[in-house]
């Protein structure tokens, strides 16, 4: 069982019925990934085989349909989809890295993730042994710079205008750039295998530092995920105090970006440093709330940690109508400055079609003109009683991106102030089991795949149960991943030095996001 | 100098408040002392305090605060630290490495030595003095290329040329903006044309000589000029929004990337140098130099420059930096046919007043 359709398909069928799928519909490719059925396992016991998986989404109509693709334990190997999603591309390296899938006719098959120099160990493969891993730490770091590591610039963890450990390997004429290669996997932390091996409420910690700038959406999202597997019904309560946090933590990230990170690409200091500033009204909103301002674990299976603090509605009222005020100064200090909307017009120009076709979501998504947010697609609970809106604009470009995050903030402080005027009374967790079994709990047998909308768009969680206390495999999609293939794409385009902080930045990305 | 000898002991004061006494005739004070090495050290230190304190208060923090008063002192302690840091040369870097700071250095000093603090408190002033300084600005940006290429780092050769491109876009512009000025003063001297806004040879404060008969601070009378003159000067010192060599989100740290430690020091000794000097130029061009009521020339003249320069600073923190593309378009499309435009209103007052 499971909420998705499943569609079989073998290696030599997989391109054509991928073809008429994308025809019928299913336009987005959400991620590529593999299940690994060891003799032992509990979810079919006895299988002895690896499903390549292709989870796909129609975004006209919201339905989820998976592609499964048996293949054999000992070679794995399918042909590549890229040629019907050219998002599929770091989809099927990181498979190729981390399940051993060899993916016949890909450009490029380097390791994403892991050490280019590791050897052929599959982490994620349920009979991994860390003893075997021996990494070459002499290797090049990309293909760029297999063939002429002098000429490569290294615009990577080094490098201040990089936002943190993720950047590119750059082939350079001048100032324009000939060729990049995306270098990432920096913090991987192989989440996925730390989910597979904690139990689901250890997991709530494990999946919230999937991001670090935005956990909260992941926590929902993986609660969201164990309570459909065990069917329990959350009180309305619970779905908007979990509106307040999540959207709380929209407006803290969305606050970060456009100081340190947007206004940080052009030095523009007074953004920035006012950002952080009214950034910690926020911080302090969370803290109220949850208890901390950074990891939170406030959402768990069957609601939140605790109800809403006392006078937490009164600051909440403060500071976010403060925060409101100031919208207008950003959007004239930001948004309508000749300088900045000289760097952001026409930076890294994305068209419908071709954000689709890579799997770019979030603001990056809405700013193509594209009305996709998954809080309304998924009919998250309670945004669409507020009567939640949709941002967009049309342009495509860094203003357009900056624009929709700026129309979000908005968004979010109207949502955050409404769902405390008809916060209802209640419990605000379910009564479903005892709290302190909470860690042995098991789960029943099934599969699932929850999405929600984070901070940079689509994340999903995809997971399966072996009615056992620890899941048997949990996949997570991070936005970011499929965005900053994204900005990769638009550098190979043509583009120039010069832009490329202001390329990742608008982008949004996060490096823990995207290596997980 | 025509003075009553028999005032005294005040004559002695009278004397160094104009510049007229041994000290301001011995050429190695001025070097060493005033407005040389000694001076020059203590206007960059307490200016990187003030540069600083500036940027904290409008991006609302506090700034260095907890060495000495107001931290005034943190300027001293960072560059103790820098210096008794290790100076890592890396490992293909050309022999010229260390060269190429103290290089630039020295031409900073040189185009102090061009800038009169006051008639007697000056290095050099000659005919020609303010061509000698265009050649000064004009070999700056070949020294920073060559900062970067001797470091072997791609990001030093890479602000190396946007060093280059700056100069492209700021060096005629520069040039167009200061003709007006000649124009009006008949001299290519500094001194020559501070004497033509009207300030007197000899007594230099006094409230009666700000403005004379036809001499009027050229700031007054060519407002555009002077905007357009600061522009010039913050893009020739790099101030943001021109900071395109430098520019650290895209190339690190331009062609100071590899120098850490007493190299870093001296590179931000000599930016804050030329910073000081480039505001002393709008002073000594449009404001009337060293002229400045019941303050000596010399300390007049600071005060005016901390002033410019106190602009410059606000506005260099509180604008973005630009995009090279956009940068050049500016400097060429809009601000050159602008300088043209203001050369053009001067022939045109020059005639009217009849000055020429």
């Amino acid at each position: 069982m499971a909420n998705f359709e499943k569609i079989a398909a073998t290696p030599e069928t997989l391109v054509d019925t991928a073809r008429s799928l994308k025809a019928s519909g299913f336009t987005f490719l959400e991620f590529m990934s593999a299940v690994d059925y060891i003799p032992k396992n509990k979810v079919e016991p006895g299988a002895n085989r690896m499903d390549a998986v292709y989870m796909l989404w129609n975004p006209a109509t919201n339905e989820q349909k998976m592609i499964v693709v048996p293949l054999p334990r000992d070679n794995p190997s399918v042909p590549t989809v890229m040629p019907v999603w050219e998002g599929a591309n770091w989809h099927e390296r990181e498979a190729h890295e981390l399940f051993g899938i060899d993916i016949k006719g890909h450009p490029n098959l380097r390791h994403l993730l892991l050490a280019e120099g590791w050897n052929d160990t599959y982490p994620l493969r349920k009979d991994f042994n860390v003893d075997d891993v021996e990494i070459d730490w002499s290797a090049p770091t990309s293909k760029l710079a297999e063939g002429n590591p002098e000429r490569v610039y290294h615009f990577a963890v080094q490098h201040p205008g990089a936002h943190g450990p993720q950047g590119f390997d750059l082939l350079l004429d001048g100032n324009t750039i000939v060729d990049a290669e995306a270098r990432i996997g920096y913090v991987h932390r192989t989440l996925e295998k730390l989910g597979e091996q904690r139990n689901y409420y250890q997991n709530i910690l494990n999946m919230e530092r999937g991001c670090i700038m935005c956990g909260m959406p992941y926590i929902d999202v993986w609660a969201r995920a164990v309570e459909e597997l065990l069917g329990v019904e959350v009180p309305e309560k619970a779905k908007y105090l979990r509106l307040i946090a999540v959207e709380l933590n929209r407006l803290s990230s969305h606050l970060l970006w456009m100081g340190p990170q947007q206004g940080g690409d052009f030095a523009y200091m007074p953004v920035a440093m006012w950002a952080i500033g009214d950034r910690e009204k926020v911080l302090d909103l969370l803290e109220a709330l949850t208890g901390g301002r950074i990891t939170f674990a406030y959402i768990r299976p069957g609601g939140v940690r605790w109800d809403i603090p006392e006078g937490f509605r009164e600051m909440a009222q403060k500071n976010l109508r403060y925060l409101e005020s100031r919208l207008p100064m950003y959007e004239e200090m930001m948004f309508k400055e000749p300088i900045v909307k000289e760097r952001l017009t026409g930076l890294g120009k994305l068209t419908p079609e071709e954000a689709i076709d890579i799997g770019v979501s979030g603001p990056s998504l809405r700013a193509t003109g594209v009305a996709h947010d998954t809080r309304k697609d998924a009919h998250i609970p309670v945004y669409e009683d507020l009567g939640f809106q949709i941002v967009t604009q049309t342009g495509g470009d860094g203003w357009a991106r900056g624009m929709v995050r700026l129309g979000e903030m908005k968004e979010s402080i109207r949502l955050i102030l409404d769902a405390l005027d008809r916060l209802p009374p209640g419990n605000s967790e379910a009564d479903l089991f005892n709290r302190r079994a909470m860690p042995w709990m098991k789960v029943p047998t099934g599969e699932v795949y929850a999405v929600t909308e984070s901070c940079r768009g689509r994340l999903g969680i995809h997971l399966i149960s072996d009615g056992t206390s620890k899941p048997y495999r949990t996949k997570i999609r991070g936005p970011s991943f499929s965005n900053m293939y994204a900005v990769e794409h638009i550098l190979k385009k043509g583009s120039y030095l010069y832009d490329i902080p202001a390329l990742i930045g608008s982008m949004d990305t996060c490096p823990a996001d995207m290596d997980r | 100098m025509i003075f009553p000898h028999s005032l005294g002991a005040w004559t002695h004061v009278l004397r160094i408040w104009i510049g007229d006494n041994m000290l301001a005739d011995s050429l190695l004070f001025k070097l060493f002392v005033f407005p040389g090495t000694v001076f020059s050290f203590i206007i960059v230190l307490f200016l990187f305090w003030w540069w600083r304190k500036i940027g904290a208060s409008i991006q609302s923090r506090y700034g260095p605060k907890h060495v000495g008063p107001s931290g005034t002192l943190q300027t001293i302690a960072d560059v103790l630290k820098l210096i008794t840091k290790e100076s890592i040369v890396p490992e293909m870097a050309s022999k010229w490495f260390w060269f190429m700071p103290v290089f630039s250095f020295v031409l900073s000093f040189l185009f102090l030595s061009l800038i009169p603090f006051s008639d007697h408190w000056v290095i050099i002033d000659f005919d020609a003095s303010l061509i000698m300084l265009f050649a000064v600005m004009a070999i700056e940006p070949l020294f920073i290329f060559l900062v970067g290429w001797a470091s072997y780092n791609k990001y030093g050769v890479a602000g190396g040329e946007r060093a280059g491109i700056q100069m492209l876009g700021y060096e005629v512009f520069l040039a167009l903006t200061f003709v007006p000025v000649i124009m009006m003063s008949h001299s290519w001297s500094l001194v020559g044309i501070v004497y033509a806004q009207g300030v007197s040879p000899t007594w230099a404060s006094p409230v009666l000589h700000t403005f004379t008969n036809r001499g009027v601070w050229f700031g007054f009378v060519q407002p555009l000029a002077l905007v357009l003159s600061i522009i010039a000067v913050m893009m020739a010192v790099e101030k943001k929004p021109f900071n395109i060599p430098h520019a650290e989100p895209e190339v690190l740290y331009g062609s100071s990337t590899e120098y850490g430690g007493p190299f870093y020091a001296l590179q931000m000794l000599s930016q804050f140098l030329m910073g000081f000097l480039g505001a002393g130029l709008i002073t000594t061009l449009y404001l009337g130099g060293w002229a400045l009521p019941f303050v000596p020339p010399a300390v007049g003249f600071v005060l005016k420059t901390l002033v410019v320069g106190t602009i410059i600073i606000w506005l260099e923190h509180s604008l973005p930096a630009m995009r090279i593309p956009h940068f050049l378009d500016v400097a060429w499309r809009k601000l050159v046919p602008l300088a043209f435009l203001n050369i053009f209103i001067t022939l045109i007052i020059m005639e009217v007043l009849g000055w020429a």
